[in-house]
């Protein structure tokens, strides 16, 4: 009987270090890439000083966020992207009127309709979960731009002459690798680098004003159920660290939500509380659960939802530094002012998307 | 007609869908009588037995012990008829002590568990066809004509007083079918019963059975009295069924005349 | 054999019975105890002791909680379980196969993108489960020759059909949240459970159990044919509708608060029949500790194997499945 325990729990422990070190791996093999181009090869970190006559000449050698090199002969004409964070990337360097084909359901994002009502006229080439290949094909595009998920579908589109490239903007390395890479393939590196300028500066706003404060304790409650939160090598863990909070959900290894207990939550007895942007439960919700009436941060009322008004800043889209700066704003409103962080975020809007974000508050309110 | 008729069927119809099977069929069951049921096969032997049962529907009247049955609920009905099917459906482990109290079942309201009265019954009853040895075995382990056995204990065990049972002896060997109907015969005998039995085997039901139904085309074509008729008025009515037979006179152990039947 | 000899074995029997009842017993009496003290919060029994108040609220409403419907949750699938292998006469009959679990998933998934406040999840669970089996009956009641098979037959239909209206479910559910979601509550776990949402729920569950002990006489009867039932004076479609929905509710209870937990209805009767042999009343209270057993074990594993939360139905079949092959060979064996 002994021994039929300890099989029973060998195997479980097996099991369970094999979920582990699964998806370990496949998250250190992908940050690993450096983008080289025949232009600015040596201008991964040049972001921060725009050079007024960047310009991309064709053809141009690039290396993807999957390690694959592509050559691109010419300027793209036709680009598809099948990725709702290039999508977005594409507005906002100014090269939304070149898209020929967006992925599924554009309609769920509001950032389309405010920004470029016209991009969900456009053909629908699917998701990363179901890629419709043939839809693709037949917008003829020059460029096609995908998840790194979808990198067998690439390899069928450069085996039909259309140019691929695969992104993984699953960090905020990740993401800045992939505007330098879409900015050279597509020759707006000026527009980049603007982008890039801002998000730097809203970086370094907010280092300098919390530079002296404690980091208080936060627990991320995700997107499909309160009990799943952000691990250590997930985005969002980044993204509160930058706002100068302490992830609780930093104490697990894993790159993706993981699924914890009410229990597990009291024990870490968070100081605030921040439900994901697309959170399927409301703040009532939570201030209402009575398993969390012990939580310091229900107790306090300290229970936030990040907007979701124009986008999810809790995904690694251009817009996401704007997720820490509303973060920061909530941790520390003597640090950095509601005042302040709207205003930041008005001024994102504006310049690269083209709308006023304070105006929709607005109308929402009305 | 008798006072005693215990089960009595008046122009009972019946068939599967607009199929007819059985048409205007009447006829009675004393108390402590055993009537068989002759028929080649298909002729509605089963299908009778089921319409008494109620488990086919029929156009007709049944009596027992004079009452009218068409309005008892199942329980009530059960507490006066109990079945023998051709073979039992239980598809669980269950002791064999258990399934003969399922027989008490009728007398049972919801929450009662059998008596130690009951249970002494049924041990007695298993007693009687020597199956006492067996009694808290798994129904499941026993052979098919044991299990047949058991389903008789339990519709013995109760004070039903009709007695239904289909093709009893189908799964049982040469020489239980004897013993088995013999028993079940002085048990009919001894206690305020009657039974009605379909049969295959005609030798066995020339033996145990007081009366006969022949069944063909649909209805009852004749009745044999075994008791009271000869050997050549029998032999005439068995041919109308089973074709160009004879019946032999043979003496049996008792030195008693028994007939059996064989082709000619 | 004679009388006595017999009665001599049948003692023996009775022992190694109660010997698998104490045995049992005691082995969730001891998991109970242990699941109380596996978890993430840092309870000491110093500080339950000396009455620490914040130690005192989070033991009473989580994890006491999380136990506790372990054991019931455990008991009510398993005696389920065992109902619906006796009611269908199908050894592999069970909430999973005959499209309980199956109307209660989809009800939930239903629920997750048309409602999305776990209340209405849990009774569009409810719902679903009730749906499944009520149309299951009104399929096989179609079919009057009165074949147990049939209702076999509808049951397995109607588990496709809910398997199919989930797949579409699903294909309508966003990827990112309700998707994981409705996975998530597929695979079952004892995780969101607290003391105030189960109050209804356990109530629930005992009232369908001890009434399906009330009936279980007349379950028993229900596993021979439909006329034989009828013929020892039982009201075979009635009894089997309430049975039925009985086992339906205890089982719809456990889901609605536990998500799908596979394989314990399944497994635990066919371990209590071999164990307990030929007393069906005793079986299923068997099948019932089984049950609690396996699904407490099983928990204590999901909330302490690693960092996170792990689904039950993991660990209900890595521990189901290597005993159940161990008491079929000792079975075995012992035929030889």
């Amino acid at each position: 009987m002994k021994k039929f325990l300890a099989l029973i729990l060998v195997s479980a422990m097996l099991f369970a270090v094999g979920c582990n070190s699964v998806t370990g791996t496949s998250e250190t093999s992908e940050i690993t890439q450096e983008p080289t181009t025949e232009t600015s090869s040596s201008e991964t970190t040049a972001e921060i000083t725009p050079i007024d006559n960047k310009v991309t000449s064709y053809p141009v050698t690039i290396t993807d966020q999957a390690g694959r090199e592509v050559v691109i002969e010419e300027e793209p004409k036709n680009l598809v992207s099948g990725y709702y964070i290039t999508s977005s990337l594409f507005i906002a360097l100014g090269i939304e009127d070149r898209m020929v084909g967006i992925e599924s359901s554009p309609e769920k994002r509001p950032i389309y309709a405010l920004s470029r009502p016209e991009l969900l006229e456009l053909p629908q080439v699917g998701s990363q979960k179901k890629f419709d290949f043939e839809a693709c094909v037949a917008l003829e595009p020059d460029l096609v731009v995908l998840p790194k998920k979808l990198s067998d579908v690439a390899e069928q589109l450069e085996a039909l002459g259309i140019d691929a490239i695969l992104v993984n903007p699953e960090n905020e390395e990740g993401l800045i690798e992939t505007i330098n890479i879409i900015s050279v393939a597509t020759n707006s590196q000026k527009e980049a680098d603007k982008l890039l300028t801002f998000i730097d500066g809203v970086k370094s706003t907010l280092k300098q004003s919390l530079s002296d404060v404690d980091p208080v304790s936060l627990y991320l409650g995700g997107n499909s159920s309160f009990l799943s939160t952000a691990a250590s090598g997930m985005y969002q863990s980044d993204m509160i660290a930058l706002a100068g909070g302490k992830n609780v959900g930093d104490e697990i290894n894993d790159t993706y939500w993981v699924d914890v207990s009410y229990e597990q939550i009291l024990a870490w007895n968070p100081q605030y509380i921040i439900l994901a942007s697309n959170a399927e439960y409301t703040v009532e919700d939570i201030l209402n659960d009575k398993s969390l009436q012990l939580c310091d941060a229900v107790k306090n009322g300290k229970v936030y939802k990040l907007p979701s008004d124009a986008e999810a800043w809790d995904s690694p889209i251009p817009s996401c530094i704007l997720g820490s700066l509303w973060i920061a704003s909530v941790l520390y409103p003597d640090s950095i002012s509601e005042e302040d962080c709207n205003k930041i975020i008005e001024e994102y809007y504006e310049t690269f998307y083209g709308f006023s974000y304070s105006s929709i508050k607005q109308a929402e309110a009305a | 007609m008798s006072n005693n008729a215990m089960l009595s069927v008046k122009d009972l119809t019946s068939g599967y869908g607009d199929k007819v099977i059985l048409n205007g069929i009447s006829f009675e069951v004393r108390k402590n009588e055993v009537v068989g049921i002759l028929g080649a096969n298909g002729c509605g032997k089963t299908t009778l037995i089921n319409s008494l049962c109620r488990i086919i529907s029929s156009k007709g009247e049944v009596l027992v012990d004079g009452t009218d049955v068409s309005t008892w609920s199942n329980r009530v009905f059960a507490q006066n008829c109990s079945l023998v099917p051709q073979k039992s459906g239980i598809g669980i482990d269950i002791s064999v002590l258990d399934v003969v109290l399922m027989g008490f079942n009728p007398f049972l309201s919801l929450m009662a568990r059998p008596t130690k009265e009951m249970v002494t019954k049924a041990e007695k009853q298993l007693k009687v066809f020597a199956l006492e040895d067996r009694m808290y075995d798994n129904f499941q382990n026993l052979s098919e004509g044991q299990k047949q056995i058991v389903i008789i204990c339990r519709s013995l065990v109760t004070d039903t007083k009709v007695l239904l049972m289909d093709e009893p002896e189908s799964s049982l060997d040469f020489a239980i079918r004897y013993s088995m109907l013999d028993t079940v015969s002085k048990q009919i005998k001894e206690t305020d019963k009657c039974a009605l039995i379909s049969l295959h085997d005609v030798n066995l039901a020339l033996r145990y059975c007081d009366k006969l139904l022949l069944v063909k085309d649909d209805s009852i074509s004749s009745v044999i009295d075994v008791t009271a008729e000869d050997r050549i008025t029998i032999e005439q009515k068995l041919k109308t069924i089973y074709g160009d037979i004879k019946l032999l006179s043979v003496p049996d152990s008792e030195n008693k005349e028994s007939l059996i039947m064989v082709k000619a | 054999m004679d009388s006595a000899t017999v009665q001599l074995s049948r003692q023996k029997q009775h022992k190694k019975e109660i010997l698998c009842f104490v045995i049992g017993s005691v082995l969730l009496c001891a998991l109970f105890l242990i699941s109380l003290f596996i978890g993430k919060y840092p309870f000491t029994i110093e500080g339950l002791l000396s009455g620490n108040e914040r130690q005192w609220l989070i033991f009473k409403m989580l994890r006491l909680s999380r136990s506790i419907v372990g054991v019931i949750g455990g008991f009510a699938l398993g005696v389920a379980g065992y109902i619906f292998q006796t009611v269908f006469r199908n050894p592999l009959a069970s909430p999973d196969i005959i499209g309980v679990a199956s109307g209660a998933s989809a009800g939930a998934a239903f629920g997750i993108l048309f409602f999305s406040t776990s209340l209405m999840v849990t009774a569009c669970a409810f719902g679903g489960a009730f749906l499944a089996v009520v149309f299951t009956l009104l399929l096989a009641s179609i079919d009057r020759s009165g074949k147990n098979s049939t209702v076999v037959l509808a049951g397995i239909a109607v588990h496709a059909l809910a398997q199919t209206i989930l797949m579409c479910l699903k294909l309508i559910a966003d990827p990112e949240k309700e998707l994981a979601s409705i996975e998530y509550w597929i695979m079952g776990s004892l995780n969101g459970i607290n003391s105030n949402s189960i109050k209804f729920n356990i109530l629930l569950i005992a009232i369908s159990l001890v009434l399906l002990f009330v009936f279980h006489r007349k379950a028993v009867i229900l596993a021979s044919d439909e006329g034989e039932a009828k013929m020892l004076g039982l009201n075979v479609n009635a009894t089997r509708l309430i049975v039925l929905l009985l086992s339906t509710v205890a089982v719809a209870s456990v889901v609605s608060m536990a998500g799908l937990i596979s394989f314990v209805g399944l497994v635990a009767p066919h371990i209590a029949k071999r164990l307990i042999k030929n007393n069906s009343i005793a079986t299923m209270f068997m099948c019932g500790i089984l049950g609690s057993i396996l699904l407490e074990s099983a928990d204590i594993f999901a909330r302490s194997a690693a960092q996170t939360e792990l689904p039950v139905s993991v660990f209900t079949s890595i521990i189901g499945v290597p005993f159940l092959v161990f008491i079929i060979l000792k079975g075995g064996l012992k035929h030889e």
